[in-house]
């Protein structure tokens, strides 16, 4: 009875986990531009998120290892540390996209002034770190945030052509696009594989999974989370592509800011589907924002060798405290010189693109060691998911850049 | 050492953005934002969204329309976003339909994808 209920909570907060900034902004404008014909992309990358998911869970319970400190172990300072050092930057920029995410959306519920409140969920966020253990935070943000399944129901409630949906999970380019428009979709294709697979989801669930203490009597948790976990959460990004692609298409809106994918709830649902919608936003990209900081300070912590861990007192790890505040006081200063939380997502969901093969090459190489494993070692599913996914976010990192330039960031 | 510089200057690079928005590209923002504060009008009126969300979204807007307006070099995207702030603030939802129309058929072939 324990294990099931372990395992629907493991489940539902994967669910309520899953969704953040840069999915809501990006899935959004991908059903409003290109209709469901991204959708198969976001499906792909859930395949490739649970299979590197389950493998640095795997890790974690067998071998105790979090991510960087394989990292350090396998790829050593010379790799190492230009990694450590760009996906520190990139998590704080993803932070910095989600506290202004955050305050985005309270500003859509109290009308006060954003700085203002990018300041104040800053504080919220800092404390609730300090004060609560690692499973109440994960817990706490991951049961919230399913108030996004507002966003399905509303998908239902819209009765969309069901065939053609199912058809965008069939993987394709749209006929007949102009060459510019096929590079736009070309770059829609590679951010939303980096916003599904953001390295620092890695860092994170692999760092809980120390916290948590997990054995390899955990390994079927593991494995069930992330992929029923994170494949039902897929959905509800899916479900927000889906309703762009009927409500704002049609009506020439390519929302730009993470206010207008509510009236997604909105439309079918009034006043009650907007709160409910903007609710389910401000937990699930607050929970993200969470999720960023402390990954930073998980890397850093990690690949330096330092106390680290939520299950020490502040004091116990001071280092490792002193660097989540960090991350959290640069993310705010970020946010302050009024840079929009939109520019921040694309930049962030560029920068992840480029670290993502340097963040999996460890996990695939020790998920493979015997000597770290022992019976758990890789069989020849995780092995073939992993590196076609690893050429993929190679082909992916290479083309990023280029991309970004040559789209204006998604906007040509 | 020169790897961590290499790809810091990349990050900077990239920090500066892309390159400067077309025409194409301003006209398909002021459509877009025009269609966005409409849809966001119509249902404040039949209050289907709170009054805080609409001064919010229609405050959003015409920030969003300024910008595009100041920052084009194309004199006809600077009169559509003009008109677009206009209507924003007359509350005019379908004065922002028939703008984000006629953009929407300027953008031609290159418009969205079907």
């Amino acid at each position: 009875m324990g294990g099931l209920i372990e395992i629907t909570l493991g489940i539902m907060t994967a669910v309520g986990g899953f969704v953040d900034i840069s999915e809501l902004v990006f899935a959004a404008q991908a059903g409003s531009r290109f209709g469901f014909a991204l959708i198969w992309v976001f499906a792909f990358s859930t395949i490739g998120i649970a299979c590197y998911g389950e493998m640095s869970g795997r890790i974690a319970a067998i071998a105790k290892q979090p991510v960087f400190n394989l990292m350090r172990q396998r790829l050593g300072l010379h790799w190492g540390f230009p990694t450590l050092i760009v996906s520190s930057i990139v998590n704080t920029i993803t932070c910095a996209a989600e506290i202004g995410g955050t305050a985005l959306v309270l500003h859509l519920l109290t009308g006060w002034p954003y700085w203002l409140l990018a300041i104040l969920s800053t504080l919220v966020l800092v404390v609730v770190i300090w004060v609560l253990p690692f499973k109440w935070i994960e817990r706490s943000f991951g049961l919230l945030g399913l108030t996004m399944i507002c966003f399905a129901v509303a998908t239902v409630q819209l009765h969309p052509d069901w065939h053609a949906v199912a058809a965008g999970f069939v993987p394709q380019v749209p006929r007949g696009l102009p060459t510019k428009d096929l590079v736009v979709f070309a770059y829609f294709a590679v951010a939303i594989v980096s916003a599904v697979m953001f390295p620092y989801e890695t860092y994170f669930y692999s760092s809980g999974g120390i916290e948590e203490n997990w054995k390899p009597k955990d390994l079927k948790v593991n494995r069930i989370t992330t992929t029923v976990g994170f494949g039902l959460g897929s959905l509800l990004a899916i479900a927000i592509l889906i309703n762009a692609a009927i409500l704002f298409r049609p009506l020439h809106i390519d929302p730009q800011l993470p206010g207008s994918a509510a009236l997604e709830v909105a439309i079918p649902f009034g006043t009650t589907g907007l709160l409910l919608a903007l609710l389910g936003m401000l937990f699930a990209i607050s929970g993200a924002a969470v999720e960023t900081g402390l990954s930073t300070a998980y890397s850093i912590s990690q690949f330096f060798g330092w106390e680290w861990g939520r299950y020490k007192r502040p004091h116990e790890a001071p280092r490792f405290t002193i660097a989540w505040l960090a991350t959290f006081a640069a993310a705010l200063g970020i946010v302050l010189t009024g840079i929009e939380p939109l520019s921040l997502v694309e930049w962030s969901i560029v920068f992840s693109i480029v670290v993502l093969p340097l963040t999996y090459l460890p996990l695939m190489l020790i998920a493979n060691d015997r000597k770290y494993m022992g019976e758990h070692v890789n069989g020849w599913l995780a092995n073939g998911i992993g590196w076609t996914f690893y050429a993929v976010l190679v082909i992916a990192a290479i083309a990023a850049l280029p991309l970004y330039f040559a789209t204006q960031g998604g906007q040509a | 050492m020169r790897k961590t510089a290499a790809i810091i200057l990349a990050l900077l690079g990239l920090s500066l953005g892309p390159s400067r928005a077309d025409e194409l590209t301003d006209i398909r923002a002021v459509r877009s934002f025009a269609a966005e504060a409409a849809k966001v009008i119509e249902y404040s009126n039949q209050h289907k969204v709170t009054a805080t969300y609409t001064v919010v979204m229609k405050n959003q807007a015409r920030s969003q329309l300024r910008n595009t307006a100041e920052s084009t070099d194309s004199p006809r995207v600077k009169k559509y976003a003009q008109q677009a702030i206009d209507a924003v603030n007359a509350n005019d939802p379908a004065t922002l339909k028939r703008i984000a129309q006629e953009l929407f058929t300027m953008e031609g072939v290159h418009g969205r994808a079907d």
